[in-house]
């Protein structure tokens, strides 16, 4: 088949179950609780197949006779006749007179406690009239019930047709219910009574039991574009209707025709067990389906809508364009579980069982499928968040959950006519949440965070999550609850939080024996719940719950819980001037507001722990002296707030006020700090300056540290006087690395401050650039040598600096000085004959102590060496004027060697060509001697110049000679 | 868009009304053709309109065997007063056949503009055009503006069968400011009023499908706190 072609078979038939309806019928209005029932869970039907309507003898309206209501109230029961149906709504006759509320013959009113309606009409007759219809021709019946004015045609949409079941059987059955039809909604226009049938039909579905259906939704929304088929298949018990005129029956296709949804959800309430007596056996032609959506935790998703897409088995074999059928998931859970927080969730609300399997639950159990079945396939989709209270598809209390992950479609399922399937569908991408065991436990419970903030799951139904803190006495506090989306923004669609309060000694399993916020959401910002503890006299620890409102749980379930609370200020007193305080406490952000006895401080600044804020001066804060004040710490932007009573005190007293004006951040040893310690004296009130107060300043040093007030003379304390503004103050330098305490204290009061300081050592240093120097013994020398001072890596200017020497006959010049703005200083250093032998060392200090040396050594006789340097064993020719020959003087460890005493002996020969082989060298004669002396240069260098007898070829020979062994010789050839 | 408050021509109700000045009157039964309008219409039906939040919930006098027959008092914090009310408390007296079988009319802590009947001679009363009457209020934080959600009044709202809701489309997405709300009902008589602009309500309430990954955590075995269990109506309340 084209089908089996299109798909892989997900699940194959799960067996013949014949035909019975499961006990989960798919859209019930009504369950039974546990409360009052034999079982809890199970769908509400009329205790009776054939429950009958008895309508009121008057005429409904001016216009429309009794007659005329009575066929039209027929038409909208006979609508529910249907053959697969056991129910059958007929008219079992007329009351026993015209219910009105106005006029001579009154016989519906209230009596101070109860309505009171005339006996036939009364759910206690529920045995022989089971739905009285009344037409309420003036509209006084509904008035009385709904209020004055609710009768009018303004809200005939609404009120047109009233409804309420208000019998239920112990065993779990409707028993009763009245209508009221509004005469005043019907007049001569036929749309009228039309538009009344229309609204009637829908209310007997309610009062049979079924819920408002989601199926198709864009039928009502719009979005997509609904097409014919989409609205033929639009149910008639949808939630809301369109509104496309005066009449809502004109907006959708066959207002008075079932559909299939419709029908799967009466038949579901209703089955034909066997074909007999004009009705037909229900799961002929039909397959039933149940089955679950869940997490991928494996809890149950409720609150989701579940819908149908077939093919029927023998037609053309095509998927249907649009899902035919709907059930929502978790209609037979518990609607409202109680909580820890609210105690028992009230009789009226007891809807539901409490069993974990019901929570994804869903059911088609009448799925129309032709003689050999049908193909299925079914897709998770979100409900409509407008369909809620008087609109909830289902038994639902709470609002409706957005759904987790994404719209999931199932595989597909065939199932043979009569038979019945399951299908369990694992929504994808859906939330994976696990809850931590650790705070589950009331008897003991974790402590709270110590920032005051924490994240937590609900995560599957009577979860509760417990938590511990302390609080001082005379302490009040917030506990903040934002549920969140899986975006982490507050949502109103998921975790309805509700917050419980005990002593942590109070015994468990009770109702709050501190505070509660039973009502989810009732702060000022959205998806968020508060409760603000009051202050106890004395400390305590308190247990703290957070459930859901109505004890549900999932893991798409999150809230950020946050404890305000301030736990102390510091200093508990301020002078009247104000100051600076310390709020500890937890649960603070950026941007909450410090008051003093309501008077807004400065706050500088914010962590989850702890707020630094100025307080205002006395006067401001309009406090008296010795009278504490509160403090108090307000978060705006949520309303939350703690709050202090008594936590700081201004004294004013008959003391003079010291504030602390400035202090450096730290000293450095032997450095004059930038920054004063200044102190500014006030009078007694605070705020007028006193001039001339004498203000004693003591420096005392701890750990080693030491420093001075230089304001005293470079003394660690001294007393001087305040000025015209109040100030008095004195640099301060370090003098030794530790720390440093400050104080400076108004003399005739006492009043005083005092800051520590660390003092560090600075880091100097001092070089010489040059290198150090040798000089030939006995000459003069002359050197010019720079100093670089840096301090912290930062040249010094203004340094002092000092030239010295120990050295005999050396004159430094200038002897002193300060270093420039590059931190250098020179001196000139000379000698007139350097001692032989002689290490000569000369100091230069900047900040007294800091020192480089410089040394120049007089280098022995014995130890100047001479060498041919360059120029040695020139060949010429004549004519060409022989190079300058270099001799380097040098000491023994081959430094240069200036000043040395060189003498040079020059001698020429005649060139006598080469010697031959063999003989005797003729001995060639002297053509011209010649000597000289020279001293070698700062470099160690002499040089030479070789005397020439010219137009003759010779050889020069040179000979150098220095101190008392220093020797060298060259020669200088001539040749033709 | 300016919307006159009062529209002219539609049928009448004969036997109801009549006379030729009356011909002139709004068809009653006409759909709102703006949320605006919506909002004049619950205060021309009104006899009490507030902002405010249900402080309590009780079920009174319910005579045995009967449980829609008593009245169930709801009472109202008036926050803000707009028609026939003056601040502090309102309690309102509504038939208990409306909150049988698990219905709930209201929540307690609810916050919203309450539309509400006048009493009946009974002193029994409802909200305005069944929970149409009661248009939440969205809190915005302490400095933010306030919102009303509309998205149900916006079903009031006529609209051609195909038609998307009032409002449901572009950046106007289901509310307006609760000033303007509360000013456009102050005013409902007036023939003309702006129509309140449109606001898109948060994030926390639009419907959002699909997850990001989920948070992880320890798993841990499906059981109840062992501190506390339910019990089965031992009068903790």
């Amino acid at each position: 088949m084209r089908v089996a072609r299109q798909w892989g078979h997900m699940l194959l038939m799960a067996g013949l179950v014949l035909g019975a309806a499961s006990a989960w019928a798919g859209g019930p209005r009504f369950i039974t609780g546990t409360s009052g029932y034999p079982m809890a869970g199970v769908p509400m039907a009329w205790y009776t197949n054939a429950p009958m309507y008895f309508t009121d003898p008057g005429n409904l309206s001016a216009t429309v006779t009794h007659a005329q209501a009575d066929a039209m109230v027929a038409a909208a029961a006979a609508v529910w006749n249907i053959p697969t149906a056991s129910v059958m709504v007929t008219q079992g006759g007329e009351l026993a007179e015209h219910v009105e509320a106005n006029g001579a013959d009154v016989n519906v009113y209230f009596n101070g406690t109860a309505m009171v309606f005339p006996a036939d009409v009364q759910a206690t007759n529920y045995a022989s009239v089971q739905i009285p219809v009344i037409y309420d021709s003036d509209g006084s019946v509904i008035d009385m019930l709904l209020g004055s004015g609710a009768s009018g045609p303004g809200e005939c949409r609404q009120n047109g047709v009233v409804e309420s079941v208000d019998s239920f059987g112990s065993t779990g059955t409707i028993q009763h219910a009245v209508i009221v039809l509004d005469g005043l909604c019907v007049g001569s226009d036929p749309n009228q009574l039309t538009q009344m049938q229309y609204q009637l039909t829908r209310v007997f579905g309610r009062v049979l039991g079924l819920a408002w259906s989601q199926l198709n939704d864009n039928v009502f929304t719009a979005v997509p574009q609904p097409t014919a088929a989409q609205m033929a298949l639009w149910p008639l018990m949808h939630p809301i209707d369109v509104i496309c005129g005066n009449y809502s029956y004109q907006c959708m296709q066959g207002p008075f025709t079932l559909r299939p949804d419709d029908i799967n959800a009466l038949v579901t309430l209703y089955p034909v067990a066997s074909s007999g007596g004009g009705k037909t056996q229900s799961n002929l032609n039909s397959v039933s389906v149940n089955g679950t959506v869940k997490f991928p935790t494996q809890q149950g998703m409720e609150l989701v809508n579940v819908v149908a897409h077939r093919i029927i088995v023998g037609q053309d074999g095509n998927w249907e364009p649009n899902p035919v059928y709907s059930s929502t998931t978790g209609y037979p859970f518990q609607q409202n579980g109680g909580n820890p927080i609210t105690g028992v969730e009230p009789a009226s609300e007891n809807a539901g069982a409490g069993a974990a399997a019901d929570e994804g639950v869903w059911s088609m159990p009448h799925i129309a499928a032709g003689p050999q079945g049908a193909y299925l396939y079914f897709v998770v989709e979100p409900v409509n968040p407008l369909y809620v209270g008087d609109h909830a598809v289902g038994p639902y209390q709470r609002p409706v959950i957005s759904m987790s992950g994404s719209g999931t479609q199932s595989g597909m399922i065939s199932i043979q006519a009569g038979a019945s399937g399951t299908m369990t569908i694992s929504q994808s991408n859906a939330s994976a949440n696990w809850c931590q065991n650790a705070d589950s436990v009331e008897t003991n419970p974790p402590a709270s965070s110590s920032t005051g903030w924490w994240n937590g799951p609900i995560c599957f139904a009577d979860y509760t999550a417990w938590r511990k803190t302390a609080v001082n006495a005379n302490t009040s506090w917030t506990i903040e609850v934002a549920a969140l989306n899986e975006a982490g923004v507050g949502s109103v669609q998921k975790l309805q939080p509700v917050i419980g309060v005990w002593n942590q000694a109070d015994a468990t399993g009770t109702l709050p024996t501190v505070a509660s916020q039973a009502a989810a959401m009732n702060s000022m910002v959205l998806g968020m719940t508060q409760l603000r503890v009051w202050a106890a006299a004395s400390a305590s620890t308190y247990r703290i719950a957070i459930a859901d409102q109505f004890w549900a749980g999932r893991p798409d379930f999150n809230y950020t819980a946050r404890i305000l609370y301030a736990s102390g200020v510091s200093p508990a007193t301020l002078s009247a001037a104000g100051g600076l305080i310390t709020i500890s406490g937890m649960g603070f952000q950026t941007g909450n507001e410090v008051l003093i006895d309501g008077v807004l401080a400065t706050v500088q600044s914010w962590t989850s722990t702890q707020i630094v804020a100025l307080a205002p001066s006395m006067t401001t804060a309009r406090a008296a002296s010795g009278t504490a004040v509160d403090v108090e710490v307000l978060d705006a932007t949520t309303g939350g707030v703690t709050d202090i009573a008594g936590a700081l005190t201004y004294n004013l007293g008959t003391k003079d006020v010291v504030t602390l004006v400035s202090a450096p951040a730290s000293l450095e040893t032997l450095a004059m700090a930038a920054t004063p310690f200044a102190v500014r004296v006030y009078a007694s009130d605070g705020v007028t300056p006193a001039k001339g107060a004498s203000v004693s300043f003591v420096v005392a040093g701890s750990g080693g540290g030491a420093a001075v007030a230089t304001g005293c003379g470079a003394q660690t304390g001294c007393v001087l006087k305040t000025d015209a503004t109040g100030l008095a103050s004195t640099p301060l330098m370090g003098i030794a690395p530790g720390s440093v305490t400050v104080s400076g204290t108004e003399v005739s009061g006492g009043a005083s401050v005092k800051v520590t300081i660390a003092d560090a050592n600075v880091v100097q240093t001092v070089t010489i650039g040059a290198t150090a120097q040798y000089l030939a013994a006995g000459a003069a020398g002359s050197w010019g040598l720079s100093l670089t001072a840096v301090q912290d890596a930062v040249v010094a200017v203004g340094v002092p600096v000092v030239w010295s020497s120990a050295a005999s006959g050396f004159t430094l010049a200038p002897a002193t000085g300060t270093t420039a703005t590059n931190g250098t200083e020179a001196v000139v250093a000379q000698v007139g004959a350097i001692a032989s032998g002689s290490t000569n060392v000369v100091m230069g200090c900047a900040w007294t102590s800091v020192c480089a040396s410089w040394t120049v050594y007089g280098v022995a006789a014995s130890q100047w060496m001479i060498a041919v340097s360059s120029g040695g064993g020139q060949s010429l020719v004549e004519g060409v004027t022989p190079a300058v020959v270099t001799l380097l003087v040098t000491d023994g460890a081959g430094h240069a060697l200036p000043g040395a005493t060189v003498n040079v002996y020059q001698t020429a020969y005649a060139w006598e060509g080469v010697c031959a082989a063999n003989g005797v060298c003729a001995s060639a004669p002297v053509l011209k001697t010649a000597r000289s002396t020279a001293v070698s240069n700062g470099n160690g260098i002499v040089q030479v110049t070789p005397m020439e007898v010219s137009g003759v070829a010779q050889v020069v020979r040179i000979a150098a000679a220095t101190g008392t062994s220093g020797f060298a010789t060259t020669s200088v050839l001539v040749a033709p | 868009m300016r919307v006159r408050g009062w529209v002219w021509g539609g049928l009448l109700l004969a036997g109801t009304v009549g006379g030729g000045a009356l011909a002139q009157q709004r068809d009653e039964r006409a759909p709102a053709e703006s949320v605006g309008a919506e909002l004049r219409l619950l205060a021309s039906r009104a006899g009490v309109v507030f902002v405010g939040q249900v402080e309590k919930i009780e079920f009174k006098d319910q005579p045995a065997g009967e449980p829609g027959g008593g009245v169930v008092e709801i009472t109202f914090s008036v926050q803000q007063p707009v028609l026939g009310v003056v601040g502090g408390s309102y309690v309102m007296r509504e038939w208990a056949g409306r909150w049988t079988g698990g219905q709930q009319h209201f929540q307690v802590g609810q916050r919203a503009m309450f539309f509400l009947h006048t009493p009946s001679v009974g002193g029994l009363s409802s909200a305005v055009d069944g929970m149409m009457g009661v248009v939440p209020v969205v809190p915005m934080g302490a400095n933010g503006v306030a919102l009303l959600d509309v998205r149900w009044l916006a079903t009031r709202v006529r609209r051609a069968q195909g038609a998307p809701l009032a409002g449901a489309t572009g950046t106007s997405t289901g509310g307006i400011a609760l000033v303007d709300g509360v000013a456009a009902t102050k005013a409902w008589q007036t023939s003309e009023m702006a129509e309140p602009k449109g606001v898109r309500l948060p994030e926390g309430l639009l419907p959002r499908e699909g997850s990001p990954a989920p948070l992880q955590g320890v798993r841990v075995e499906q059981s109840l706190g062992t501190g506390w269990v339910k019990e089965v109506d031992d009068a903790r309340r």
